[in-house]
């Protein structure tokens, strides 16, 4: 990092402050004030500039502790669809063992559009408050700059700083609800028949529960005895297996990715096995969370050839 | 404390603040009373009722009052200051009615602060003061648990965050701040605009001309002129009564006393001198704090050897010593010598004694007659004084006030028709009459008397203690000081323990509050370069700036680097502790920089895991090490619990990513 880059980020990152509606009416009090102490020499006039000069101190004392005593981190859903709101949250934490830190607003100005805001971290402790992230286009978006605020303690000043907390999310395609061969996202051959796992109510075996898994097929008292959700496959259920094709070639590619992505995870969602041919990559059906994610991942970061 | 009700603390408080700020503009005048009570009750009726608010008819009726207020200035109806005033009064009652919000909260706390503004702009009264004290105390919590409550409509339970005590430490830093900030801030009394100097009501001594019978109207009045602490060589307190010389006058027409006018005036030289100069033992001290006058006399008893003062005081040989025009509250020290004796004082002004034997043209005949029957076979002027003085004394009647149709009776009217008056016939009659018989005599007018204050320890003089009596050269070059007056005039008193307090108090507000100035910056300044280095040559009993004087100095100062102090603490409080770098998080650096010597170049957004994937997809397996070091790194940044061997795989992994190797150029 060049020195002017650093200088540009410390300056990035100072605390800044900009008066507030009450806050201009006050500075202009103070102005007008201290014009009549200063013409009169009035001493009780004085006294009243005195005063809001101790007021104006405290605000600027008390705003700059709460700022700069806040630690602040991101802690992004693990799934982020195109347009959609993704339930994440901004953790807040204070370094300082003293009174608490108050009224905190936190909003990222880059992407991600989330905004939060934390009436009270505890002294030394840490609060999670939920934000909803919405981005507007697929891949890796960047998360930059955090703008950390407060008006407390007088309601006078609105105290910020920008944080550069240089972060990365993975955004995957908007869902979007396609028919069973609507668009380019078509649910392809069977490439296998349905595969039969033994004999019918028959108990094959379990398995750790992988995102996906419908919730039914949790078997909770193998759960509580394990210690951690567990699956359990019976002979008789059937797998399907699908394959889902996005037409790369198509004008609307982003449509048909939007398509495939909500095939995707609607079917893995019912249990189906479904593979994904995306212009050359061909991912062969499978299930579970992993696949799911390769899956989608495929989807978010694919990018046509010239 | 518990935190419980604090944001409710902000309501409270604030409604305090709009009465301080109701009860501080009833102190102003008549006017201000009146909307004050109107204020008051409005307001009070408006928290009790709980019937719902009709907001829309608040905001027409606001834009009448509104509009209104702004006409009836420009139609003369009423003054600029009354309409804004009555408009602040209703708009407090706007907000009490209509709003419940913090920042509605806010605009009233606004609201109340300007009506403290105006009473402070307008009298000076300690009452005044307590108003603004109160606003010191009491704005920075209500502001402070307003925000909370806007914080908590916003995003919830905010109680937590600030308790009791937390609003007590915003006061005592408040109190502090201000007390620095108002003993610091330079005093300039710029004048740039009309300045209002105010509490200069005071008349009686303005000129140098006084109608026989004006003291009648300063006798009718119980303000305080000035107070006066007299204390001999071992500072213990003497209790007087004293006669404090004003204006000696020595032009007399039939119906008023004059000063002659052929008189020069000269500065003093020594208003700002500090006693550089050694004094004679045995003087009386006599500290006086005299209140604002338009153009004020100098009150001491005779006769002054030395004065100190913040003032430049100018000499009138004939009249007296005046300050300057401008009227203020001064404080003045003055040294007297009272080894002259009672009696035989040496008139300071009229010692050249040039108008001592005028007489009216149109004298009635019948006084000299008059005096020359008293004063009989008595040759020397002390025989004659004497005579003349008792038989004013024991035949003429004390009356306070002239009754009605008496005021401004004339000499002869006193001396040979009523036989009663107050203090300024009998000195006038007794002057005349020794003029009349050859002795040389000056009316003098000043204050006798006065209450003693035991709290404060000090006398307070006020207008009823106005007295007139006369100078008279008894012998060659002595001056005498004679009262005619009967002692039923002249009853010096005690007051009462609560009036005492009261008025001490005051007098404290009006010395460390209204009268600290340029010159007591300045004094507490040089006083402080004194604590240093002493000049060690002060005179015995002067005000030699010690400790006292650089009091305000000292505790602004103090203040202030306690509030820099706290400051610093806060910051250093605020950074806390320097989070611990494990090892784990500088292997991954140290392994990212390697990849990056090698050619490797992830884009700098990916975060560790990320990154160290997408040099795997790019190498392959040589770079696994790196996704371990992430992993690592990953765990021991923000797991509550990380690997106890982190830092041996950390190093096993940085080993192995020796054998990464480098990036191919794309073009071969």
């Amino acid at each position: 990092m060049t020195w002017r880059e650093r200088w540009a980020l410390q300056s990035r990152q100072r605390v800044r402050v900009r008066p507030t509606r009450e806050g201009w009416w006050f500075l202009l009090l103070v102005v007008g004030v201290t014009l009549g102490a200063f013409n009169t020499g009035n001493n009780l006039l004085y006294l009243c500039l005195s005063a809001l000069l101790s007021l104006l101190v405290i605000q600027n004392v008390l705003a700059e502790w709460n700022l700069r005593a806040a630690r602040l981190r991101r802690r992004l859903p693990l799934e982020l669809f195109t347009f959609e709101q993704g339930e994440g949250a901004y953790v807040l934490w204070s370094l300082r063992p003293g009174p608490a830190l108050v009224g905190l607003q936190v909003e990222e100005l880059d992407e991600g559009g989330a905004r939060a805001e934390v009436s009270v971290v505890p002294p030394t402790g840490e609060v999670e408050v939920p934000a909803a992230f919405t981005f507007g286009a697929r891949g890796w978006q960047r998360l930059g700059r955090v703008r950390i605020s407060s008006t407390w303690p007088f309601g006078l000043f609105l105290r910020y700083r920008e944080l550069e907390l240089g972060e990365a999310a993975l955004v995957f395609p908007a869902r979007r609800p396609g028919g069973a061969r609507a668009g380019g996202a078509e649910r392809g051959a069977e490439e296998e028949t349905p595969r039969r796992r033994g004999g019918a109510g028959e108990l094959l075996g379990a398995r750790p529960y992988v995102e996906g898994d419908p919730l039914r097929s949790v078997h909770w008292p193998t759960s509580a005895r394990v210690g951690r959700p567990m699956v359990v496959e019976r002979a008789g259920e059937e797998a399907k297996s699908w394959m889902v094709r996005v037409d790369t070639q198509s004008p609307q590619v982003e449509d048909e990715l939007a398509r495939a992505c909500g095939q995707i995870v609607t079917a893995l969602s019912r249990g189906e096995r479904i593979g994904l041919e995306l212009g050359d990559d061909r991912l062969s059906p499978q299930h579970g969370g992993a696949h799911r994610r390769r899956l989608l991942t495929a989807l978010a970061l694919f990018e046509r050839g010239p | 404390m518990s935190p419980v009700g604090v944001t409710h603390d902000g309501v409270r408080l604030t409604r305090a603040l709009v009465v301080v700020g109701l009860l501080a503009l009833g102190s102003v005048n008549q006017q201000g009373a009146a909307l004050s009570a109107v204020g008051l009750v409005g307001v009070a009726l408006s928290w009790l009722a709980t019937h719902p608010h009709r907001p829309r008819v608040w905001a027409v009726t606001t834009a009448l009052v509104a509009m209104i207020t702004a006409l009836a200035p420009s139609l003369m109806l009423v003054p600029w200051a009354s309409a804004g005033v009555a408009l602040l009064v209703y708009l407090q009652l706007h907000r009490a009615r209509t709003g419940s919000g913090p920042a509605d909260d806010r605009v009233a706390l606004v609201l109340a602060l300007l009506m403290l503004l105006y009473a402070g702009a307008s009298r000076r009264t300690p009452a005044v003061g307590l108003a603004l004290l109160s606003f010191v105390l009491l704005a920075p919590g209500a502001l402070a648990a307003l925000e909370l409550r806007a914080t908590e409509l916003r995003a919830g339970d905010a109680r937590a965050a600030l308790g009791r005590r937390g609003l007590l430490g915003l006061a005592a830093a408040s109190t502090l701040l201000t007390a620095a900030f108002f003993l610091l801030l330079p005093r300039i009394d710029a004048e740039l605009l009309a300045s209002s100097q105010g509490d200069a009501e005071m008349s009686g001594f303005e000129g140098a001309d006084v109608n026989l019978g004006d003291l009648a109207g300063l006798q009718g009045s119980e303000e305080l002129i000035l107070r006066v602490r007299v204390s001999d060589d071992n500072n213990e307190p003497l209790y007087g009564p004293f006669y404090l010389r004003g204006l000696a006058l020595d032009w007399f027409d039939g119906v008023r006393w004059a000063a002659s006018r052929t008189a020069t005036q000269r500065e003093l030289i020594e208003p700002y001198d500090f006693g550089l100069r050694k004094l004679p033992p045995g003087l009386l001290r006599q500290e006086v704090h005299l209140e604002p006058t338009v153009s004020a006399p100098l009150f001491a008893t005779p006769t002054v050897t030395r004065l100190f003062s913040d003032d430049r005081v100018r000499v009138d040989e004939l009249n007296g010593r005046r300050f300057d025009d401008s009227p203020r509250r001064r404080r003045y020290t003055a040294w007297v010598d009272p080894r002259l004796g009672d009696g035989a004082i040496q008139s300071p002004t009229a010692s050249e004694g040039r108008f001592a034997l005028q007489l009216p043209a149109d004298l009635d005949p019948r006084v000299a007659a008059l005096a020359a029957q008293i004063i009989g076979d008595a040759v020397t002027p002390e025989d004659k004084a004497r005579r003349l003085t008792r038989h004013l004394r024991d035949t003429y009647a004390y009356q306070d006030i002239p009754a009605e149709g008496e005021a401004g009776q004339g000499l002869i009217s006193f001396l040979f028709d009523t036989r009663r008056g107050h203090c300024e016939y009998f000195a006038t009659a007794l002057a005349v009459m020794l003029r009349a018989v050859d002795v040389r005599a000056v009316v003098v007018i000043g204050f006798y008397g006065g209450e003693w204050n035991d709290v404060g320890g000090h006398i307070n003089v006020r207008r009823s203690d106005a007295h007139a009596w006369v100078e008279a050269e008894l012998s060659p070059g002595r001056w005498s000081l004679l009262d005619a007056t009967p002692a039923g005039g002249m009853s010096p008193g005690d007051q009462s323990l609560l009036s005492a307090i009261s008025d001490t108090a005051t007098a404290w507000w009006s010395r460390w509050v209204l009268d600290y100035d340029l010159t007591s910056q300045i004094e507490g300044g040089r006083a402080l370069a004194n604590l240093f280095a002493p000049s060690g040559d002060a005179a015995p009993g002067a005000p030699a700036p010690g400790l006292a004087a650089a009091t305000p100095i000292l505790v602004g100062v103090g203040a202030l680097v306690l509030a820099i102090g706290a400051r610093g603490a806060f910051y250093g409080a605020a950074r806390g502790p320097r989070r611990v770098i494990r090892p784990e998080e500088r292997a991954w650096r140290e392994g990212l920089a390697i990849a990056e010597r090698r050619g490797h170049h992830p884009p700098p957004e990916l975060p560790p895991v990320e990154a160290a994937e997408w040099i795997i997809a790019r190498v392959g397996a040589p770079a696994r090490p790196l996704l371990t070091l992430a992993w690592l790194h990953h765990a021991a940044r923000f797991s509550a619990t990380p690997a106890p061997d982190g830092a041996q795989q950390a190093k096993a992994a940085l080993r192995a990513l020796r054998l990464l190797p480098r990036a191919v150029p794309p073009s071969s």
